[in-house]
């Protein structure tokens, strides 16, 4: 932190998940950070600066309780035990008052000064709900204001409630003989924890929390004792005790200060569409179905209408020509020209073309995401995930890994597993991210006539490829075990907010544009250079005599079993995608002339897909999607594996893994479409039967499993 | 070599001057790709 904002007030937003945090943060900050409607979208702590009262407003995941399960919910409860901010705004979801104020009873024992947000007030009025905010602010004994985070409704009052917060607030009060344990254990604790904090650490002893004992240490043996007697007495475990204690003292004050219309025990709208969409058999084609019809949208029709103008007008007849003609006009040194049109904007245009396509897309995702469908699909795969040896958990990295693999790895913090984890971050990359897209859309075009049934395979071989590894990597020694228990809320849907798809359409659009603008360009300015001289410097009449050429040559042969290796070009892009996957087109822009194709009249993806047939278009479309991901995603493997050899061993696999499922695509697809046969057709069977093996083996790495348990001894 | 060529030239080794700075930043820390889901582009 820097030296002002070392001055300003330290407020935390915590709550539980889901119930609106980072919303709020974003409407208060003026940031745009990931809303989405399902529990489990923050997963790191962020900061944001409230202007208006010149205060620091920290932004944490969404926690249950303050005894957490899985990584993303000790990143919350460490920042308010050990950063202490000044104050806490705990957001608690008005439509769901009981469970939110389970987490706002353990808030209160901290003995930090606390404003309660009532959040979605907009949702609970309609309900025809009455909440009486002074009655609940007396009974908790502190500061409560009705908001909506999404409507933007009480926003003056909370920031003017936060800024003149400054009081402790009054713990909820459980029973005596409980209360009784609790001074008794606070006796022992004086001067061992924060004086602030006594009564928190006091009542987490009780509960016999495991991190609490662990910051206790050596009294621990005493308070043991204390706890011991109270569960005699009272004949139940202390922490149920402590949890019925403060649910029924939550639901005391719910009862007098909430007036419900509604008589619960009726099927509201969520729960009807819910039967449908996670039916057990309607839940996957509907799913197929949606998504279908997203990249239908995307990518065959409105989408695919705007990309098809940017490359043929904006790119092909304007800034291509335009610039040309206007370089050549100043009389600038043609190898300048050459660089700038047939490097530079030649590159960074073929990957631009495609932001139409994504924009729609992100709108697309956007909207599912927000209304509440995508945790239904979280709770759909699980049934299939279970089979595979994963949970549903783990689709969640996935969902977000379509919009960027680094988020994505670094959501699989979320799942409490460690051999879940482990696996997920190994593999969400599988599914591809929003700079593939590009590649997809592409190989769609040229050689698909853009059907979205390219992109929904593309999709399916991430998935396939997932629940394959799910298999494969459980059956790893260090890897093995059962996936934990898949337990999520199901928000109630609702209509996303216009601002929330725009801001988030927006965010990811500036971002590709960024990255294009800048690494992309660097890239493909690169690129240009080794594509036209050769290693003694001179300029080349033709590509193929290049230091590119060479390079390229050097590795293509590898390639050639996958049906892409005998034109070096695309053995080059495959590589510069690993820097950044947009790369793969960028390079292509380059190398297969987008500038001169644009000046003839031409459009450049025909011509590529006139090179390949459309087996081996879909052969290389598959080893980019799943072979080693970019370097940005890399170092966050890295960060969540632990270690470089982990990291390598991961993206080793990758690599592989995508090199049999290609070669097994063009080889047996060959086979099967055009009759060709050769030595590769039968390394394609040997892999399938290969990957049959271990699929049904039980132990088909005994030998590694020897070999470690030797090394080990 | 004349003016607009110099002209030229310089303005796009600025751009790439400019370009090289900006993904360092976004790769020294913490390997971003700048997709900002994440939020750390934001934290600084
Ligand atoms: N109706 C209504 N919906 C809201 C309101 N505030 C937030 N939401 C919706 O609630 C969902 C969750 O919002 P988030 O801000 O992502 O929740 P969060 O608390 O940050 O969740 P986690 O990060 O997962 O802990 C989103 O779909 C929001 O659009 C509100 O005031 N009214
Ligand atoms: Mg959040």
């Amino acid at each position: 932190m820097d030296g002002g904002t070392e001055l300003s007030r330290v407020i935390a937003l915590a709550g539980n998940p889901n119930c609106g945090k980072t919303t709020l943060f974003n409407r208060l900050t003026g940031s745009s950070q990931k809303v989405g409607n399902w529990p489990g979208v923050t997963i790191d702590r962020k900061e944001g600066r409230i202007k208006a009262i010149g205060a620091v407003l920290v932004d944490l995941p969404g926690i249950y309780s303050l005894s957490p399960y899985s990584p993303e919910e000790v990143v919350s409860r460490d920042f308010l035990l050990d950063s202490r901010p000044d104050a806490i705004i705990n957001i608690v979801d008005a439509t769901n008052m009981e469970r939110n104020l389970y987490l706002t009873s353990q808030i209160l024992d901290m003995g930090i000064p606390t404003v309660i947000a009532l959040n979605m007030m907009d949702t609970v009025r309609r309900d025809g709900t009455v909440i009486d905010t002074e009655k609940l602010s007396k009974a908790l004994g502190c500061r409560v204001v009705g908001i909506s985070a999404l409507k933007g409704e009480g926003m003056d009052e909370l920031l003017e409630a936060i800024s003149s917060a400054g009081e402790t607030p009054k713990p909820v009060r459980l029973s005596d003989p409980l209360e009784k344990s609790i001074s008794e254990i606070s006796g022992k604790l004086e001067g061992k924890v924060p004086d602030g904090h006594l009564r928190w650490y006091s009542v987490k002893a009780l509960e016999r929390d495991v991190l609490a004992i662990e910051r206790i240490g050596e009294s621990w043996e005493e308070i043991s004792e204390i706890i011991d007697d109270l569960e005699k007495a009272e004949d139940d475990e202390s922490d149920s005790l402590v949890a019925s204690e403060r649910y029924s003292s939550i639901s005391d004050v719910v009862v007098s200060s909430v007036k419900t219309k509604r008589a619960s025990g009726g099927y509201t709208t969520s729960d009807r569409i819910d039967r449908i969409v996670t039916n057990r058999w309607l839940g996957l084609p509907i799913f197929a179905g949606v998504m279908f019809l997203v990249y239908y949208i995307s990518i065959t029709t409105v989408g695919g209408w705007g990309t098809d103008w940017v490359n043929d007008v904006f790119f092909g007849e304007w800034t291509i020509p335009g610039a040309a003609a206007w370089l050549e006009s100043m009389a600038v040194d043609p190898v300048l020209t050459a660089f700038i049109v047939d490097g530079l904007i030649a590159g960074v245009g073929a990957v631009l073309g495609f932001l139409p396509q994504m924009l729609v897309l992100f709108v697309l995702l956007v909207i599912l995401e927000d209304s509440g469908y995508m945790a239904r699909i979280a709770f759909v795969m699980d049934r299939v995930f279970r089979r595979f040896g994963l949970s549903g958990k783990s689709f969640i990295p996935i969902l977000i890994g379509t919009g960027c693999g680094v988020p994505g790895i670094m959501a699989s913090r979320t799942i409490e597993s460690e051999r879940g984890r482990r696996i997920t971050a190994m593999t969400t990359t599988f599914i591809p991210c929003s700079a593939k897209l590009p590649i997809i859309a592409l190989i769609a075009g040229a050689l698909f006539g853009g059907s979205a049934l390219v992109a929904l395979a593309s999709y399916f071989i991430g998935v396939l490829a997932i629940l394959l590894s799910g298999i494969i990597l459980k059956k790893w020694p260090s890897l093995s075990g059962t996936p934990s228990e898949f337990i999520m809320e199901l928000p109630p849907y609702h209509i996303p907010g216009v601002a929330t798809v725009i801001r988030s359409t927006f965010e990811k659009g500036w971002a590709f544009v960024r990255k294009a603008g800048t690494f992309i360009l660097l890239a493909c300015g690169i690129i240009w250079f080794l594509s036209a001289f050769d290693w003694s410097m001179s300029m080349v009449g033709d590509i193929n005599d290049s230091m590119l050429a060479d390079i390229g040559n050097a590795i293509t042969w590898i390639f050639v079993p996958l049906g892409w290796g005998d034109e070096w070009q695309f053995s080059v892009g495959t590589i510069t995608g690993l820097l950044a996957k947009e790369n793969v087109v960028g390079t292509f822009g380059v190398l297969f002339g987008f500038s001169e194709v644009a000046e003839a009249g031409d459009e450049i993806w025909p011509i590529i897909g006139a090179m390949l047939t459309p087996i081996a278009g879909f052969s290389f479309l598959a080893f980019n999607l799943l072979c080693a991901p970019c370097f940005a995603a890399i170092g966050a493997m890295r960060r969540e594996l632990g270690t470089w050899k982990a990291t390598g061993a991961a993206v080793l696999y990758q690599c592989l893994l995508a090199y049999a499922v290609s070669m097994v695509i063009f080889q047996i697809g060959s086979l099967l479409m055009y009759g060709t046969f050769g030595i590769w057709t039968v390394a394609a069977f040997a892999t399938v039967a290969l990957a049959a093996y271990i699929l049904v083996s039980k132990e088909p790495f005994a030998r590694a499993r020897q070999k470690i348990s030797e090394a080990a001894a | 070599m004349n003016f607009a060529t110099i002209a030229v030239g310089l303005a796009v080794a600025a751009v790439l001057v400019f370009a090289t700075y900006c993904s360092v930043r976004s790769f020294r820390n913490g390997k971003c790709s700048g997709c900002k889901e994440c939020g750390k582009c934001k934290r600084r």
